[in-house]
């Protein structure tokens, strides 16, 4: 079973630009092993696949791939630390797996799900990577993300400032998240609280 | 059975890249595997993909350099995000102080803050001590993992039982020996974690190093293959590119992509074997 973890966690691990070959790879109809699915939707070239409409879905899917398995690694590290004798009394008792994991499992590892909320929210909103090895392939043509705008006016043009204007905004976004989530979980709740 | 079939689905997705990765080196040149997709060429092509590697950039090996930087700041930063993170966790979940909230929400904010804001003062502090170029540059704030604290709080103040420590102090232990022979023992299942993903995070960092180094001679593995790649162009053409110099090509590319997730591989399996059940079993009657 570790191995498939890894299988799960390897693609976070993917240097930069090798993650730019594979994507150019498997997007592309012609060359992809996942073409009969691109075929079904249509797409016949690397263009037809990398329009406007979807770049959100492209996006999303390249994020999934590099981030999911550090969070799986690490659900499964804390989903390790949930007594057997717990789980064990509660099926004694009948509980069905739907119901174990609702009011069992869930809830003792709520403040790991927490801290996955809040940096995946973070993550996902300052996406970086994706857009720049899109627009690579694309020849600057697609979206920027706002983190991508943000290094470039700090690194491209020098323009600190506003690169650092820009980054605060993502960082009340993360923040105004941050805030909700760590609330309604009690998160800072020292032990004896 | 829809479960399996699920998981099944998610396999696929995160497998079948992996495979081509595997499979791209096995080609003998770019033409061949932009026409050859998930076919396996020959294992002959890994071999001479290795030696054209090795050529870069002044028939110097330099990936090798490369590789024993990055082994250098991974051990580095494991060594000292652990011992940091584990500490700090300790001590945010199970002591009252002044400032104690204050710094678990400066923590998490620090998570939060895109790298490219981080950068610039951590540079300037850097270069007013000089070491900004310098391999001390990358060493230095390794040590600054909030995930690890984080992760240790959340083991501290989630599954560790605070009775022990109670009876312990009872039974007139003092802190430090309480920390060492009691704590630290007990903490087998977040130490490898936070070790695990202080080795991960710094082995493929690429941001801050690629800001704070410029010799190539001190670069770590992914800020080597990402100069393989501009300086070659080989899998989109780079202003600067000049081709024809190396025999570097897209399978080789790939090949260096495999080369630096290796030690992961190695460091993942590793380490599972640190991760057992239930170390705190019996710990304490409920």
């Amino acid at each position: 079973m570790a191995g498939i973890r890894l299988i799960y966690f390897l693609p976070g691990a993917v240097s930069g630009s090798v993650v730019v070959l594979v994507w150019l790879f498997m997007l592309d109809p012609q060359a992809s092993p996942f073409s009969p699915i691109l075929r079904l939707f249509g797409w016949h070239t690397l263009q037809d696949v990398i329009v406007r409409q979807n770049y959100l879905y492209i996006f999303a899917l390249m994020f999934l791939w590099s981030a999911v398995g550090g969070w799986i690694v690490i659900t499964y590290g804390a989903l390790k630390n949930v007594p057997d004798e717990i789980v064990g009394a509660a099926k004694i008792d009948g509980c069905g797996k739907v119901a174990l994991a609702r009011y069992i499992t869930l809830p003792m590892i709520r403040k790991t799900l927490a801290l996955m909320a809040i940096l995946v929210i973070a993550a996902a909103s300052q996406v970086y990577t994706e857009p720049t090895i899109l627009n690579q392939i694309t020849d600057g043509t697609a979206p920027w993300g706002l983190n991508q705008v943000s290094y470039h006016l700090a690194f491209g043009l020098g323009y600190f400032e506003a690169s650092a204007a820009v980054a605060m905004m993502l960082v009340v976004f993360a923040l105004a998240a941050a805030g909700i989530i760590v609330r309604k979980v009690g998160f800072f709740k020292a032990i004896d609280e | 059975m829809a479960a399996y079939g699920v998981l099944f689905l998610f396999l696929a997705f995160f497998v079948i890249p992996l495979i081509w990765l595997f499979f791209a080196p096995s080609h003998s040149s770019t033409q061949e595997l932009n026409s050859n997709g998930m076919r396996f060429g020959s294992v002959h092509a890994y071999i001479e993909g290795w030696h054209h590697l090795l050529t870069f950039a002044n028939h110097d090996q330099l990936i090798l350099v490369w590789t024993i930087n990055s082994l250098l700041y991974s051990a580095a930063a494991v060594i000292f995000a652990t011992a940091f993170g584990v500490t700090a966790g300790y001590a945010l979940a199970f002591f009252r102080f002044p400032g104690r909230r204050v710094i678990l929400g400066v923590t998490m904010v620090a998570m939060l803050v895109p790298a490219t804001t981080l950068v610039l003062p951590l540079f300037l502090e850097l270069s007013r001590l000089h070491i900004v170029g310098s391999r001390w540059a990358v060493i230095l704030p390794s040590g600054f993992y909030p995930l690890g604290v984080f992760l240790s709080y959340i083991f501290f103040s989630s599954h560790f039982p605070k009775q022990l420590l109670n009876a312990a102090r009872i039974d007139g232990c003092g802190e430090i020996r309480l920390f060492l022979q009691i704590v630290l023992p007990l903490t087998r299942n977040v130490v490898p974690l936070i070790a695990f993903f202080a080795f991960y995070a710094s082995w493929t960092n690429y941001f801050l190093p690629s800001v704070l180094l410029n010799n190539p001679r001190t670069f770590s593995l992914p800020l080597g293959v990402v100069d393989i790649a501009t300086a070659t162009g080989a899998i989109v053409p780079t202003p600067t590119a000049i081709a024809s110099v190396w025999p570097i090509g897209r399978p080789e590319l790939a090949l260096a992509g495999l080369y630096s997730v290796l030690p992961v591989i190695i460091v993942f399996l590793f380490s599972q074997r640190f991760l057992q059940q239930g170390p705190l079993a019996g710990a304490e009657k409920t």
